[in-house]
C-alpha cells in the first residue's frame, strides 16, 4: 500500500516537475520583454482574422551585436479562433524576416487558392516584396518563399478586464528588424 | 539682329533637346533618334496573367496588358528601344518583346537558375543576364546563344552596362540564410561586398572590382557613365561610385526620424533613379513607404525632399525627360506617379490585389510599322 502511494506521489511529482520545467523554459526561450506592454481592447479583435495594428518597443539584449539599441516593431493582433483566452489570439510582427518588407494578411479566397495551389484552409500572411507566405493560424509559421523562418511572434501575456496585454517579443526579431 | 536672336533661340532649343535625350532610358542615358512613342512597361511580380502592363506615358493611360512568363524580373532594352527583354525568375527564360507592336517575338530558355535584373549593350548585341545561383550568362542576341559565363560568387542580381558599351558592372547581392535555401548549382557561395567590372570589348573578361563595404543593391549610372549611384545593405541611403577610379567617393544618408531609425537599423534603401537632367537621384525607403530625392550636384548629395508614396516602394524609374518618377509599390499593388519639379504625386495606378507590380522600364519606342531584325 505504502509502495503504491509512494509510486503514485512520485509519478505525480515527476509529471508536475516536467510540466513546470517546460513552462519555465518556454517562458524564457528566446523572448525579450517589451519596454512597455502593449494594451489592446479585447473587443477590437472580436471578429476572427481582423488585424489590429500596434507599435511596440524593446531594447536589444546585453549579448547582442549592438546591445541596448532601441528597436521599434510593427505588429498586428488578431483572433484566430473563438474563445476569451489568449490562446485564441495571435500577435505577429509584420516585418518579413527575409528582407524586412511588410507582410499583410490575405483573406480573399481566390488569392489564397493561388498562393497555396488550392490548399489554403485559413488566412495567410504574404510579403509584399518577395511573396513569402506565412500561416496565420499557426502563429506566422513559414509556408513558402524565400524567408528563412516564420514571422516573429509577440507573446500575448494576459487578457484581463477586457484588455489584451502584449508583453514580449521573440529576441531574434531585435537583431533582424 | 532678329535673325541672330532666332538662331540663338534655335540653338538653345536644340541644346535642350540633346540634354533631355542624354539622360534617357532605363539607365538614364540612351534613346533612339527620330520620332518616338513613350511607353512604361510594368511587370507584375506575382501575377500569372496580364502580368505586363503597358502605359502610354503622354496620356497616362493603360494601352495594353500582356501575359508573359511568370514572375517577370529582369528588364532590358538597347538604345534602339524597339525590343525589350524580360527575364522570368520562376521559368528560367527570357522573353523578347517587339515594343513597336507590343507582341512577344521569341522566348529563350536556358537562361540560368532564377534569372534576375539584366542589362544589354547599347547596340543590343549582348544581354548580361544574372542568375540567382551566383553567375552571369552573356547571351549573344544575334547568335542566340550564351557566349560567356561569369561567376561572381554571391547572388547574381543587378546589372548595368555603360553608355559606351565598354564595361558591364555586375552587382551580386550578399544574401543570407534565407537566400541559401534557394537554388544553387553547387557553386561556392561567399558574400562579396563588391561590384564586378567586366570589359565587354575584351571577350567579357573580368577586369576589376569595386569594394563597396556591404552587399550591393539596386544601382543606376549617370548619363556620362562617370558615376554609379547604388543602394547598399545596412545603409538607409545610397553610395556614389566613381567608375574611373573604381571606388566609393561619397555617401548620401536618408534623414529619418528616431522612430524610423529604430525600425530600420539593419535596413537599406531599395530602387534608385536619376531625374531632372542628372541633377537629382531618388531612392525608396521601403520600410516607411517613402521616396527620397537628393541633389547630386553637391558632395555629399543633399536631401531635398521626402515624398509619401504607396506601401513598400520597391522600384523607381524616370520618364524620358527625367521630370516624372514612377514608383512601384508592390505591397499595396500600386504604381505612384510623382512630379519631379514639385515633388508631388500626380496620379496612381491601382493593380488587382496580389499582382505585386514591381520592376518597370520606360522606353522611347520608335514610331514605325516594321520591327527590327534584332
Amino acid at each position: 500500500m505504502f509502495r503504491r502511494r509512494f509510486l503514485g506521489v512520485g509519478l505525480m511529482l515527476a509529471g508536475f516537475s516536467r510540466r513546470a520545467w517546460a513552462q519555465l523554459a518556454s517562458a524564457s526561450q528566446g523572448f525579450s520583454p517589451l519596454t512597455h506592454p502593449v494594451k489592446i481592447p479585447l473587443e477590437s479583435v472580436a471578429t476572427p482574422w481582423h488585424t489590429v495594428p500596434f507599435v511596440a518597443e524593446a531594447v536589444t539584449p546585453a549579448d547582442a551585436d549592438k546591445p541596448g539599441r532601441r528597436v521599434v516593431l510593427n505588429g498586428v493582433l488578431f483572433r484566430k479562433a473563438a474563445g476569451e483566452g489568449s490562446s485564441a489570439l495571435s500577435a505577429l510582427c509584420v516585418t518579413c524576416p527575409h528582407e524586412q518588407c511588410q507582410v499583410d494578411i490575405v483573406t480573399d479566397e481566390t488569392r489564397l487558392a493561388k498562393m497555396t495551389k488550392g490548399a489554403a484552409q485559413n488566412p495567410l500572411f504574404q510579403c509584399g516584396c518577395h511573396f513569402s507566405v506565412f500561416d496565420a493560424m499557426d502563429d506566422g509559421a513559414w509556408i513558402s518563399g524565400v524567408a528563412y523562418r516564420g514571422l516573429f511572434r509577440f507573446r500575448v501575456g494576459a487578457v484581463s478586464d477586457g484588455t489584451v496585454h502584449i508583453t514580449e517579443v521573440e529576441e531574434e526579431a531585435l537583431s533582424v528588424v | 539682329m532678329t535673325f541672330r536672336r532666332y538662331t540663338f533661340v534655335l540653338a538653345l532649343a536644340l541644346l535642350a533637346t540633346f540634354t533631355v535625350k542624354a539622360q534617357n532610358g532605363q539607365n538614364g542615358y540612351w534613346a533612339p533618334t527620330g520620332q518616338t512613342h513613350e511607353k512604361l512597361y510594368i511587370n507584375s511580380g506575382d501575377g500569372d496573367v496580364n502580368n505586363l502592363t503597358i502605359v502610354d506615358v503622354p496620356t497616362m493611360k493603360i494601352i495594353k496588358k500582356m501575359t508573359i512568363a511568370k514572375h517577370p524580373h529582369g528588364v532590358a532594352s538597347p538604345k534602339s528601344q524597339d525590343v525589350l527583354y524580360i527575364a522570368s525568375e520562376t521559368e528560367g527564360t527570357v522573353t523578347k518583346i517587339d515594343t513597336v507592336r507590343d507582341e512577344i517575338v521569341e522566348v529563350y530558355g536556358g537562361m540560368g537558375v532564377e534569372p534576375q535584373e539584366s542589362d544589354i549593350t547599347p547596340d543590343g548585341r549582348f544581354l548580361y543576364q544574372p542568375s540567382y545561383a551566383g553567375y552571369w550568362n552573356v547571351f549573344d542576341t544575334q547568335k542566340k546563344e550564351i557566349v560567356a559565363f561569369i561567376h561572381t560568387l554571391g547572388i547574381g542580381h543587378n546589372t548595368l552596362v555603360d553608355p559606351q558599351g565598354h564595361f558591364a558592372y555586375l552587382f551580386p547581392i550578399k544574401g543570407g540564410v534565407g537566400h541559401w535555401r534557394r537554388p544553387s548549382l553547387g557553386l561556392p557561395r561567399t558574400q562579396p561586398n563588391e561590384v564586378t567590372v567586366v570589359d565587354i570589348t575584351k571577350n567579357h573578361q573580368v577586369v576589376g572590382t569595386i569594394p563597396v563595404g556591404d552587399g550591393p543593391r539596386p544601382p543606376i549610372m549617370s548619363a556620362d557613365g562617370k558615376r554609379i549611384y547604388m543602394d547598399v545593405d545596412r545603409f538607409m541611403g545610397f553610395l556614389v561610385i566613381d567608375t574611373a577610379a573604381r571606388k566609393v567617393i561619397s555617401k548620401a544618408a536618408l534623414t529619418l526620424t528616431a522612430d524610423e531609425q529604430a525600425s530600420s537599423a539593419d535596413g537599406h534603401a531599395h530602387g534608385i533613379a536619376i531625374g531632372n537632367g542628372g541633377k537629382e537621384v531618388w531612392t525608396n525607403d521601403t520600410r516607411h513607404d517613402t521616396t527620397f530625392a537628393f541633389d547630386v550636384t553637391v558632395d555629399p548629395p543633399k536631401q531635398i525632399a521626402r515624398i509619401p508614396v504607396g506601401k513598400g516602394p520597391y522600384w523607381i524609374v524616370p520618364s524620358q525627360d527625367g521630370m516624372t518618377m514612377f514608383v512601384a509599390c508592390p505591397a499595396s499593388d500600386e504604381m505612384v506617379v510623382v512630379d519631379v519639379a514639385t515633388k508631388k504625386e500626380k496620379t496612381r495606378f491601382k493593380f488587382p490585389p496580389g499582382d505585386r507590380p514591381t520592376r518597370m522600364i520606360d522606353l522611347a519606342v520608335p514610331v514605325r510599322t516594321q520591327t527590327s531584325s534584332r
